[in-house]
């Protein structure tokens, strides 16, 4: 084979450390190495050029750069002329020349060992070709709430097809129901209306409402979803909106919509009906009811999925004490908002109402997080009382108010126009008088307790996830975290939902206001759009299994953070490329060592510590091979270099993409052959950029840590450190501290 | 003994909400007597005074405080911990000593009247002294 | 040399139907008990003392007791298995420790 060795000196840089002459000279030396050249700014014009002259000229099939880390000049290195999977990058200057800059001779050394193991590595390479996936520009939308409707039409205008799917006859979710919303009080018929047109006047809209997902299968790029629709019982065409029907039902089984709503036409709900009584037939003018239409069966093939099934109120029938139920006038903040809208209660005549804050959130028994929008929705409603009447008197029983950045303004508009506000939560509602509630309560500030008599009293009561996020979980397996919120685990990504394609928008991630959620809607739409143009070319470094060495364990199946294995055709497991995010967990966990990464396979770890150079140190040092994963502890062991700490030359550092990755049979192998001590170096728990794969790789150490006892080797001798992207020292300090141990402990005895 | 019902790290919990001072029956007639007042003063370390502080002893263990609790704070038990804290620092009202003494010399809280017994043909009730001075013993010794 | 599940260890291998102990015995002796979901040996008797089950443990949940031919009460026989190679640690009832090193000839 034919490979090229090419050692950058960094405009001198390196060449002060590490000898590079005399191992251009040892290099030369090794077999099929055809050319080893030193170059003292190689990412340069020039430096690329010489290396795609000589890929051509001596039609070189490997090529070795030893220079920076691989995280640097990824764009010069990119192009030279052969795949890039065939190009093996060492990194002499970050772990060698700056790590050990207080140590030329042992750095050297390292730098040695380092060069033949990854041209070992080189060797075993094979030219990997990314993929090319058609994929179908449409997504479907699940939740025709304020999230679903702006997301489908972001998506919409941006040319792509959209397929928009809700429970209920109309679009619009909770927020149609409003009175009005904060901060500036807008009637929702507004927004909505706006959100509306754009949809009908859009064709790449597809609405698809009394619909329900049935099941959903295939993978990014290509989902399958079955929808079951229930029948509307009214022509969609024919309706002129006359109200006849509305008049004359006897059993409230007609939805009847508003002047904004969409679709604007009636729907019949069947199961309210009586047997025979078609009265809304007989009087419908044009004919538009068929009592008989029956629900239909549909499916549709979408690239991406977006999640915006939003939330459900929280029911304080539970928390007894507060009398919701049970006591006339007991109302929670949503049916209050009913109430102002439909005028059910006047409030000209001047009315006394209270309002008491964090019923069932903040609860550890109930809902243990804040609701986000409760004091706002209280203080909303204030205002409103105070301005059909200022003599309606106004009281909110607080914990804490939580109104951030400018809805502070309300807050103290609620305060000037004479809202009372107390901190101290009422233990107990009753009725002594008729129509009337009482209640006594500590004020905690005056120190005072008061009896206060109110007409009506207003439970903020918070938002709890709506049955469909739960039901979602089933259907596409999205991991919902311990309240039931969609969990994206990545604090940087918060649409993400551990799965490939499918992306969260609106409350059912976490509670949040019109605003907000509309925000969140569009950063969905935009991955969604993200997602559409880059996964037609599909890297080719996904794990493959070996089915003649694979046993069927199913650990994989169990352990993938993504859920992206499944059995093929003949039974054995495979990782779906597209749901696939490449940590390698698989290929870590795998008792028989039967699954390999593109990049990166067992046959290849295995062969690079045949050839390391045990003794690259002397015969008297204990020497360390470290796993470090890509995303903290490779970059923080960079940066280390970078910040000039250094740390023993015992170390040796080979990158992994996860913590996970690292195969027991490997560490097996390092220790039977005789070195002292093997290192894991992950991100710290819950930063895994894979959600468990730091988790999963402390755990399989334990297990190896506790075979080394029964061998009467030292447990110690195989450790794993948390090392997060700005723990450099600790790094350095671990290290030092680790071969301080090993010299204690002596070398392996299995050293030969 | 105690330190199972006690738990430390729950006070922590407490953001002052008021619920159970609004719910005390004892608050109702005596507003000085504030459970979330002393559950604050405990939890920052400021409750040097508390064991003089004759409220301390107001608490019925009604448990309202603890029902309702959105955190599930145990306010009761803590209350109960702090009595006996308070005790063994040798703070404890007139009342209880004079109960202990005549339950250690009689057997009982109310004293007896045999005589009376007697008259309305009633047979008479043993003193229990003995028996209440051996469970004492027997929990001094389990300390 | 019956195997001997050590329960604390032992995982089920995930609770699917077929841990890996039982694909690989030849006698068709492990399985998994539906009770407690941890593997056991159904015929300590029938045992050929291959010790395939011990070797594919992913746990190290797996070991070898020693009858009193071989090494007796107290000595051990214990392998770790690496990508291309399988050391054994030998404990003899004194507790001498010897390790031995050897080559398998599977592909890596």
């Amino acid at each position: 084979m034919k490979i090229g060795i090419y050692l950058c000196t960094c405009e001198g840089e390196i060449e002060k450390v590490i000898d590079i002459d005399s191992l251009v000279k040892e290099a030369s030396g090794w077999s099929g190495i055809t050319d080893v050249h030193k170059d003292a700014f190689l990412c340069s014009e020039d430096g690329i050029r010489k290396i795609r002259k000589d890929v051509e000229s001596s039609g070189l099939e490997r090529v070795l750069i030893a220079a920076c880390s691989p995280f640097f000049k990824m764009e010069e290195f990119s192009d030279l002329g052969l795949n890039k999977y065939l190009v093996e990058r060492v990194n002499i200057r970050e772990q060698c020349s700056r790590a050990h800059r207080n140590d030329p001779e042992n750095a050297t050394k390292k730098t040695k060992a380092m060069l033949r193991i990854f041209l070992e590595k080189a060797k075993y390479s094979q030219p990997l070709q990314p993929l090319q996936l058609p994929s179908l520009r449409s997504a479907l939308v699940i939740g025709g709430g304020v999230a679903g409707i702006n997301a489908s039409i972001d998506i919409a205008e941006t040319g792509n097809e959209v397929f928009l799917i809700e429970k209920n006859p109309f679009l619009g979710g909770k927020v149609a129901g409003f009175h009005k919303y904060f901060p500036r009080m807008c009637p929702p018929s507004c927004g909505l209306e706006l959100m509306f047109s754009k949809i009908k006047s859009n064709p790449n809209v597809h609405v698809l409402t009394s619909s329900e997902i049935d099941t959903i299968s295939g993978s990014p790029c290509n989902f399958e979803i079955f929808i079951k629709t229930s029948p509307r019982h009214i022509d969609m065409d024919k309706c002129v909106l006359c109200g006849k029907c509305l008049e004359v039902c006897p059993h409230n089984a007609i939805v009847y919509p508003e002047g904004f709503s969409y679709p604007c036409i009636p729907a019949i709900n069947k199961g309210l009906c009586a047997v025979d009584c078609n009265k809304c037939v007989a009087v419908c003018p044009v004919d538009a009811i068929d009592l008989d239409e029956e629900g239909k069966a549909t499916n549709i093939k979408v690239g991406a999925i977006v999640l915006a099934t939003g939330w459900e109120p929280f029911d304080p029938t539970p928390l007894a004490e507060f009398g919701y139920g049970r006591l006339e006038n007991v109302v929670t903040n949503i049916e209050f908002e009913k109430i102002s809208k439909e005028k059910k209660i006047s409030f000209e005549e001047p009315k006394k109402v209270a309002f008491i804050q964090c019923v069932g959130s903040r609860d550890e028994r109930h809902l243990p997080y804040c609701s986000d929008v409760c004091c706002m929705v209280s203080i909303k409603q204030a205002l409103f009382l105070k301005e059909v009447n200022p003599d309606n008197e106004v009281y909110i029983f607080y914990n804490d108010i939580r109104t951030p950045g400018e809805y502070e303004e309300l807050y103290q508009k609620a305060r000037r126009r004479g809202t009372i506000f107390i901190k101290g939560i009422p233990s107990e509602l009753k009725q002594d008088e008729p129509q009337k509630i009482n209640f006594s309560v500590f004020d905690t500030v005056a120190g005072k307790r008061l009896d206060i008599t109110t007409d009506m009293v207003v439970l903020a009561t918070g938002i709890k996830p709506s049955q469909g996020t739960i039901d979602l979980k089933e259907k596409i397996g999205i991991v919902l975290n311990k309240n039931n919120f969609v969990e994206s685990h990545i604090q940087c990504y918060p649409q993400d939902t551990q799965r490939n394609a499918v992306f969260s928008a609106g409350c059912c991630r976490a509670p949040m206001d019109v605003s907000r959620s509309i925000e969140s809607a569009g950063a969905a739409a935009i991955k969604t759009l993200q997602f559409f143009n880059n996964c037609t070319e599909i890297t080719p470094d996904n794990p493959a299994v070996n089915i003649l060495k694979c046993d069927v364990c199913k650990r994989c199946i169990e352990e993938c953070p993504f859920k992206a294995y499944s059995f093929d055709e003949k039974g054995f497991p495979k990782s779906d490329i597209m749901k696939c995010r490449r940590c390698g967990v698989c290929m870590g966990g795998c008792p028989l060592a039967a699954i390999s990464l593109g990049g990166l396979s067992i046959e290849q770890l295995s062969v690079m510590l045949d050839v390391f150079d045990r003794s690259y140190l002397g015969e008297d040092e204990p020497l360390i091979l470290g796993f470090l994963c890509k995303n903290d502890a490779y970059r923080a062991v960079d940066d280390a270099a970078l910040k000039g700490i250094t740390y023993p030359p015992n170390f040796f550092g080979i990158m992994v993409p996860c913590a996970g990755a690292v195969n027991g049979a490997i560490i097996a192998k390092a220790i039977s052959t005789g070195i002292d001590g093997v290192l894991i170096a992950g991100c710290p728990d819950n930063q895994c950029h894979y959600i468990h794969g730091s988790t999963l790789a402390k755990a399989r150490l334990t297990d190896i840590s506790n075979k080394l006892k029964e061998m009467y080797l030292e447990p110690e001798r195989v450790r794993f450190i948390s090392i997060g992207r700005d723990d450099p020292e600790k790094f350095a300090d671990s290290i030092e501290e680790y071969v301080e141990e090993l010299k204690k402990m002596g070398r392996n005895p299995l050293r030969l | 003994m105690y330190n199972e019902f006690f738990d430390r790290e729950k006070l922590k919990y407490c953001y002052q909400c008021g619920k159970c001072s609004s719910g005390c029956d004892i608050n109702r007639i005596d507003v000085s007597f504030q459970p979330h007042r002393l559950l604050h003063l405990i939890s920052i370390g400021a409750a040097d005074n508390l064991m003089e502080d004759a409220g301390l002893w107001k608490c019925t263990t009604c448990f309202t405080c603890s029902e309702r609790c959105p955190q599930g704070i145990k306010v009761t038990e803590i209350l109960w911990i702090a009595r006996t804290i308070a005790v063994k620092a040798g703070h404890i009202p007139e009342l209880l000593i004079t109960q202990k003494d005549i339950l250690l010399r009689t057997g009982r809280l109310i004293p007896m009247d045999n005589k009376k017994r007697g008259k309305a043909g009633l047979t008479a009730i043993q003193e229990e002294s003995s028996v209440v001075a051996r469970i004492f013993e027997i929990v001094e010794k389990e300390k | 040399m019956p195997p001997y599940v050590v329960k604390d260890k032992c995982d089920g291998c995930k609770g699917k139907e077929e841990p890996l102990c039982e694909q690989i015995c030849i006698g068709d002796l492990m399985t998994l008990d539906m009770n407690t979901g941890k593997a056991y040996c159904r015929s300590l008797r029938d045992c050929w003392d291959c010790m395939s089950c011990t070797k594919i443990c992913p746990k190290g949940a797996i070991e070898q007791r020693i009858p009193y031919q071989l090494g007796y009460h107290g000595a051990k026989l214990i392998p770790m298995m690496g990508t291309d190679s399988i050391t054994w640690t030998c404990v003899d009832i004194n507790g001498k420790v010897e390790r031995f090193t050897y080559r398998t000839r599977n592909k890596k």
